[in-house]
């Protein structure tokens, strides 16, 4: 068989997928956007953002330096008021309103010092999904994480760091990362920009990421 | 208009018809012209080409739908024209590469290559596209049914070149195993 055969062969098929690639690339812009802003009303009801405090235990002498004033002495809090459904150690809340916004806001109450306080963003994307000849419905997932910079992240080493696929405004400045000293803050994430840095991530994902975002804080060790 | 009416057209020998026919698929018969040939006045001339071979095959046919026909007959004439322009060394770039991408397809030795074969062929290729999640179905056919470069098929469907490349080559090798499922062989 030659080459051209097959060529001649896909001249053939059946022309319904060849016009839909054409209504669909023609579009393609508005449609993946839509698809972005439709999940994000689905995801309103289905996305569960956790906030999780660290809950580290009083370090013991063995692993303290006791000459370090900033080890606190009693376990971190990370109170998160605003877009959450619960706040203290390990807060969990279900979005809302702003999801569908690309944003999240809180008020983010950090009683001690930490050493670090970074951005966790966990994804199960669906990659695909699809019904066979079969009828038999299809699909094909994959996790991915993205972590935002942080000062000391001693994490797993299935996290990717993208620079810039969170945004974090702290007191409505654009910072890097989110504060470590106590202190109360004003907090926003915008994820607009996971959306087009997925294939950073993920080159072969399709991002329909029933996920969670998790801040977690680490102490002095 | 209807296809039915326009096809009606032909029929009569009204040259309406090429007005009508162009009136409803010409930007689109454009496209898949342009997206070849890669050369707007090359499409211009295939467009024209396209609505010379309806004149000519309708009747004795009465295509339905139009759009799907005279589509494959703008596929086969781009092609046709590439063809000619690589023989005079003008382009055909995307056109080669394309092929030889499908050429891993092609399972290893030599089946039929008869137009019953072919037939068969087309018949397990809808079958497998079909078979695909939609996204990875319409990279392949812009890729191998518009004949689409990899950028551009990027670029149509927002995402990174190494993403199309990484679809069309799982793509490829579940098309070959497929093939040599169905006994396209071996």
């Amino acid at each position: 068989m030659k080459k051209e055969n097959i060529s001649d062969a896909l001249n053939n098929i059946d022309f319904d997928m060849v016009e839909d690639v054409y209504e669909c690339t023609k579009t393609n812009k508005r449609k993946r956007k839509s698809i972005w802003l439709k999940w994000g009303a689905i995801a309103a009801c289905l996305c569960v953002i956790v906030a999780v405090a660290t809950l580290l235990p009083i370090l013991n002498s063995n692993q303290s330096n006791p000459n370090d004033q900033s080890i606190p002495t009693k376990p971190d809090k990370l109170n998160l008021v605003g877009d959450v459904l619960r706040t203290g150690d390990g807060a969990l809340t279900y979005h809302t309103d702003n999801f569908s916004e690309h944003t999240l806001a809180f008020t983010m109450v950090l009683e001690n010092e930490v050493s670090s306080c970074y951005i966790v963003f966990s994804a199960h994307n669906i990659l695909e999904q699809w019904t066979d000849n079969n009828g038999v419905i299809n699909q094909e997932t994959e996790l991915f994480k993205v972590i935002t910079p942080c000062a000391s992240f001693e994490g797993n080493v299935s996290y990717t760091i993208v620079d810039d696929a969170l945004t974090i405004y702290v007191n409505g400045e654009k910072a890097t990362t989110l504060p470590t000293h106590p202190g109360t803050y004003e907090i926003v994430i915008d994820y607009d920009e996971l959306y087009n840095r997925y294939d950073v991530v993920d080159e072969n994902a399709d991002i329909w990421p029933f996920g969670d975002i998790v801040i977690n804080c680490k102490r002095f060790q | 208009m209807t296809d039915e009416k326009i096809v009606e057209l032909y029929w009569e020998r009204s040259e309406e018809a090429i007005k009508e026919t162009d009136k409803q698929y010409g930007r689109y018969f454009h496209y898949i012209a342009k997206e070849i040939l890669q050369d707007e006045e090359d499409a211009k001339e295939i467009v024209n080409d396209t609505y010379l071979k309806a004149w000519n095959s309708i009747p004795p046919e009465r295509p339905n739908p139009l759009k799907a026909f005279l589509g494959r007959i703008t596929r086969q004439l781009s092609l046709n024209r590439l063809e000619q322009n690589k023989a005079q060394k003008r382009g055909g770039g995307q056109y080669l590469l394309a092929l030889d991408e499908l050429a891993e397809c092609i399972p290893d030795g030599s089946g039929s290559e008869d137009l019953a074969s072919n037939i068969d062929l087309t018949d397990a290729i809808n079958r497998f596209l079909r078979s695909l999640p939609i996204e990875q179905r319409r990279v392949f056919i812009k890729r191998y049914w518009y004949m689409s470069s990899i950028t551009d098929t990027a670029t149509s469907f927002g995402m990174s070149e190494s993403k199309v490349t990484s679809i069309l080559f799982r793509v490829r090798n579940k098309l070959k195993e497929h093939l040599t499922k169905e006994g396209f062989n071996l």
